[in-house]
């Protein structure tokens, strides 16, 4: 699923990004493919906000639902 | 590596043996992610001695200054080397070419920074790494082992306070002994280097379980509605009581009143006179619109406190924080009108000079993208200046036609959007920002931005400030601007239902928006007819100082296309209004 769906406060596990500009870019800011991520924030309708120890990315919503992740 | 197109001459220097043939004798490079303090480390080595230039055919600037002999360039900030935007690219020549690279790296957030560490590793360019702001790592409980990290790169690395100066001696004593790091090729696998930088983290950061508390909560409650957007609204609220009525009302009324047209035009008049300068020339040079007494108030009196108080309030922004903090929360609003949430840079600058909201739209990601929010900062928002002006005349009436002028303004910038993001072709990009931790701003560091960016933009600006002043008053001299006031004069009579003189107020609006407003102050105007005026003024085209910064920024075209549009939407909704303002009058 997106991690536009993921409830705020929990965590989940990037496992695909599928647009390929956003791969490259979350690779280098530390959000990439297997890696363990929590929402901190779902703006209404807006981006939604990941955390990785203490640095934080907001992606588009759009975005958001082609980040696809599993929740343990 | 196949071209050497931008390559400079080496001056007089034959290119070093050992490396490829582009490469320029000596030049050290500055290199780092956004915000770690790159240009404080600069000004630290350099002096104040700085240039600044543009890349051959983009609008990426890097600084230039000297050190010990050597260049040193300052690169534009990325995350990564490669070919995919045009600062990776300019970063990427700029260490093709460099004898030493000097790698700043936020040492409080070093996970992050790895990335491009280990990039340059490979690279096998000589290097130090500058491990920046170690004293917010220190405060954190999480200090780096800087001599682990020398042994896993094998390059020098040198912990570093920039602001403070701390480590600087150190750092160009470690330039001496630059030299090519040791990791092996990671190619283009971003996936593996990612992984690499993430276990090398594990290694030389210790584990912390110390909380910053309030920090913590701050960074997480910022970026949620019902505490984001009162913040937003307070700090914006803070920001116009320092800078829309502090500076622009208060010291502003003070230095372009007293100091300006008391003090400083009498005395370029009186020097003029006892040089014996006369006739048309010394209309030019000292007449109303003269270029040593209009252009210098403005620029002198008027602009310089302006954009030094926009460009401090927006340091503390960024220095804080919060700036992407608040992209993130208007993102969905932007969205609306094609733009995505990066686009609130550009469009809080523009409040405070929509010259300077147009030199920013450089930050956004595509030309669709940039092309929007020039029109918008040039249709539809009103400078400081003018706002001043306008609020001033619009209070006297009551809050209900203030708030009256507020909707129309923002009704027309949806409009505006809306229009253009679907008459361009393409998509705007999705946002993808990065929330840096919400920190307090470093003194030093605020106002040397605030003096660094507030001087390049006076000198980018002021010529054009100047070339505007000129041809009006070329137009006053020689009786351009008679005509153009009574051409104009049918138009406002009998379409905007405003009385003759009005028109006066409308050429003025060609040279400067707030002159505009300004001229209707003292017309005695009704409420309906001021409104119908603002309205019209405020949509009506851009200074000339902005148009010529649209015209070098995004090409003749667009700049003329988006002036004459003004034109258009200006009258077609200032005479659409005065009707129905005239309707509800006879209604009621």
């Amino acid at each position: 699923m997106g991690i536009d769906r993921v409830p705020v406060g929990s965590s989940a596990r990037i496992e695909a990004i599928d647009d390929a500009t956003a791969r490259r870019e979350l690779t280098r800011l530390g959000f990439e493919e297997g890696a363990d991520v929590e929402v901190v924030s779902r703006i209404p309708f807006g981006p939604i906000v990941l955390q990785r120890r203490h640095r934080q990315v907001a992606i588009g919503r759009e975005l958001a639902r082609r980040v696809r992740v599993t929740t343990p | 590596m196949t071209d050497c197109h931008s390559g400079p001459p080496a001056a007089g220097a034959a290119p070093s043996a050992a490396t490829a043939s582009q490469q320029q004798e000596g030049l050290v490079v500055l290199a780092g992610n956004p915000n770690v303090g790159k240009s404080a480390i600069f000004s630290g080595l350099s002096g104040t001695y700085a240039e600044v230039s543009n890349f051959p055919g983009t609008t990426v600037e890097a600084v230039t200054g000297r050190w010990n002999d050597r260049v040193l360039i300052d690169a534009p900030g990325t995350y990564g080397l490669g070919e995919h935007s045009e600062e990776e690219r300019i970063t990427t020549e700029l260490i093709q070419r460099a004898a030493t690279v000097v790698n700043v790296v936020d040492a409080a957030h070093l996970d992050r920074d790895l990335f491009l560490t280990l990039q340059l590793a490979e690279s096998g360019v000589p290097m130090v790494v500058a491990l920046n702001l170690v004293d917010e790592a220190r405060r954190a409980g999480a200090e780096p082992n800087a001599s682990e990290l020398e042994r896993a790169l094998g390059v020098p690395v040198v912990p570093t306070v920039a602001v403070t100066g701390e480590g600087l001696e150190q750092l160009a004593e470690a330039i001496g002994r630059a030299r090519a790091g040791n990791r092996s090729l990671n190619g283009s696998d971003d996936l593996a280097r990612r992984r690499a930088a993430d276990e090398l983290y594990a290694r030389i950061v210790p584990p912390t379980d110390r909380r910053r508390r309030v920090a913590d909560w701050l960074s997480r409650a910022s970026v949620t509605l019902h505490w984001g957007a009162p913040m937003i609204v307070l700090s914006l609220a803070a920001m116009y009581l320092l800078v829309g009525v502090g500076v622009a009302q208060h010291l502003v009324g003070f230095s372009e009143a007293r100091l300006g047209h008391e003090i400083w035009e009498p005395f370029a008049r009186n020097v003029a006179g006892a040089i014996g300068i006369g006739g048309p020339l010394r209309e030019i040079l000292v007449g109303e619109f003269g270029l040593l007494t209009m252009t210098v108030t403005y620029i002198v009196f008027l602009l310089a406190p302006l954009v030094a108080a926009f460009y401090f309030a927006l340091a503390l922004f960024e220095d804080s924080g919060f700036l992407p903090r608040i992209a993130a929360l208007v993102d969905r609003l932007l969205s609306a009108v094609g733009l995505n949430g990066r686009a609130v840079i550009p469009i809080i600058l523009g409040f405070g000079c929509v010259t300077m909201g147009t030199i920013t739209t450089r930050l956004l990601a595509t030309k669709r993208e940039k092309t929007i929010a020039t029109a918008l900062l040039n249709f539809a928002i009103p400078c400081s200046a003018q706002l001043a002006v306008i609020a001033a005349l619009l209070a006297g009436f009551g809050g209900g036609w203030v708030f009256g002028y507020a909707a129309i303004i923002f009704a027309m910038l949806i409009a505006a959007g809306t229009v253009l993001d679907r008459m361009l072709p393409g998509k705007s990009t999705p946002l993808l920002i990065e929330l840096p931790p919400l920190r307090w701003p470093r003194p030093a560091a605020v106002l040397r931005k605030t003096v660094t960016k507030g001087y390049w933009f006076m000198r980018e600006a002021t010529p054009w400030f100047a070339a505007g002043a000129l041809i009006v008053a070329v137009l006053q001299v020689t009786g351009g601007l008679e005509i153009w006031q009574r051409l104009l004069r049918p138009l406002m009579v009998n379409w905007l239902q405003l009385p003759a003189e009005t028109a006066r107020a409308i050429v003025m609006g060609l040279v400067r928006r707030d002159f505009g407003a300004a001229g209707l102050y003292e017309m005695g105007l009704t409420p309906a007819e001021a409104l119908v005026a603002l309205v019209v003024i405020t949509l009506f085209v851009p200074c000339v100082a902005s148009i010529m910064v649209m015209a070098k920024e995004h090409g003749a075209r667009t700049a003329i296309r988006i002036w004459a549009g003004t034109w258009i939407v200006a009258f077609a909704v200032g005479g659409v209004l005065a009707r129905i303002l005239a309707w509800l009058g006879a209604a009621s």
